[in-house]
């Protein structure tokens, strides 16, 4: 955690200065990426088994600020935090305590800077106020279906889906790689 | 006011997101952003979420 939080901070600085100075399209083709390489990090690490790793500064700084700058462009900072914690084999408890803590610290600093960038906006706001009552309602039918259906299956569908979305952000973004 | 294509995207993005809240799914959460920046400016789908995820 000492070690996680302040490569986030930088990432999180990085993701302000991306924002500021990008264009949309830019960012429509980094959110892209960062969907379609979590679908191959996926497929590549199926079953794979890992040494077990002592906490490592440097590996727990690049981490830390690949984590917090894709948790601030597109809120998926999970991989990278799971690259460097996993390995430590860390108990379940310490485990989950630990990714708790940190992504409150991480979306509240976050706060700010969105603040600064002028993002909440009497639009957005309004926007997220009429979407909160469908994350209640997600909860609590993931609840439902922790108990009758299937995680695998439901786990390649909307890995399936983070493919098509990403995929398609890349093609609408295409311009970029592709002059015309 | 939004578009109906908005409300196709961003209402499953959410509840798939509160769904990964609840530990099922994991971290499939990731998916609501790339989903919504396909209809507003990306910046305003990480603004929208940020809200609701705290």
């Amino acid at each position: 955690m000492r070690i996680l939080l302040p490569g986030a901070i930088v990432g999180i600085v990085f993701g302000t200065l991306t924002f500021r100075y990008t264009s949309d399209a830019v960012l429509r083709a980094l959110i892209g990426l960062l969907a379609v390489g979590f679908v191959l990090q996926r497929l590549l690490r199926r079953g794979q088994v890992h040494e077990r790793q002592q906490p490592n500064v440097l590996k727990g700084t690049v981490c830390g600020a690949l984590s917090g700058f894709a948790s601030f462009i597109a809120n998926a900072g999970g991989p990278p935090f799971l690259v460097y914690l996993v390995p430590q084999n860390l108990d379940k408890r310490v485990f989950a305590q630990t990714a708790i803590l940190f992504f409150a610290v991480v979306n509240f600093v976050k706060i700010l800077p969105y603040a600064w960038l002028g993002l909440f906006d009497a639009a957005n706001l309004s926007t997220s106020l009429m979407l909160a009552p469908f994350a209640p309602v997600g909860f609590w039918l993931g609840r439902e279906a922790l108990a009758r259906l299937d995680q695998v299956v439901f786990y390649r569908v909307v890995t399936f889906l983070v493919l098509l979305a990403g995929g398609n952000l890349l093609w609408s973004s295409r311009s970029l790689f592709i002059p015309a | 006011m939004h578009s109906a294509l908005f409300y196709l995207a961003a209402i499953p993005a959410v509840v798939i997101m509160g769904m990964s809240k609840s530990g099922f799914g994991g971290s499939l959460g990731i998916l609501a952003v790339p989903l919504l920046a396909a209809v507003i400016s990306p910046a305003a789908a990480a603004a929208v979420l940020l809200p609701i995820l705290i």
